[in-house]
């Protein structure tokens, strides 16, 4: 089987289209794909793959990296997870957004990856002004 | 001929790689890595098209002896069908 582990080892990199919505709003379930490489350290708001221990691979930011430990959580939950440096597969370096490939070193992503990993209750008024705007349209 | 439905080309870090829709997850030909020529090919096969088409196509792009390219072709078409990637 192609596993992502099996892949990056082989190939130095990862691609797959993301499944899901936790990343939302920046990578669309089903539309979007994401470009994976292997990284020797992980930094605060580093997009990151690791696998759970029960096996489920999931796609999600690094919000807290310090001397207790790796944090991630999705951009669009609200639920910080423990992640160990061995579960992660690989960095998210570029990624598509409705077919326009954007790299993270990009100015609007290193823009919207800061102003998306302030605390939590500053993203529960995010998404708070972003569901309200939606219902605008 | 054309590509199966489920794949889509993208241009990551100088590459061009064809990126399944399946699932992030342990499924048969998660991505396929192509060089220029051959995602020129891809793109072209994303609607339904037969050899000849293609070999025109290629020959009119890029400047190379045309037996050379129709051995490029067919050699890339002989590994999408072993790779299960054609529908025809």
């Amino acid at each position: 089987m192609n596993s992502p582990e099996r892949l990056i080892a082989e190939n130095g990199f990862y691609a797959a289209t993301v499944h899901g919505d936790s990343m939302e709003p920046l990578l669309t379930n089903h539309r979007d794909t994401v470009y994976i490489e292997p990284a020797a350290e992980y930094r605060k708001r580093d997009v990151v793959l690791f696998r759970r221990a029960d096996g489920q691979l999931v796609l999600h930011r690094l919000i807290g990296c310090d001397k207790n430990g790796l944090w991630a959580c999705g951009d669009n939950d609200f639920h910080p997870e423990a992640v160990l440096p061995s579960q992660i597969l690989g960095v998210m370096t570029e990624f598509t957004r409705n077919g326009r490939t954007v790299s993270v070193r990009s100015f609007g992503y290193r823009l919207y990856s800061r102003v998306w990993s302030f605390s939590l209750p500053t993203k529960r008024l995010l998404h708070g002004i972003r569901r309200l705007g939606r219902r605008r349209e | 001929m054309k590509i199966k439905n489920g794949f889509a080309l993208r241009r990551f870090a100088d590459k061009w790689i064809a990126v399944s829709a399946h699932e992030l997850a342990d499924t048969r030909n998660t991505l396929i890595t192509l060089n220029k020529t051959a995602a020129f090919v891809w793109e072209l096969l994303q609607t339904d098209t037969d050899r000849a088409s293609l070999l025109a196509a290629l020959t009119a792009r890029f400047e190379a002896d045309e037996a050379v390219i129709a051995a490029d072709l067919d050699a890339f078409l002989q590994q999408a069908r072993e790779a299960g990637l054609l529908d025809e």
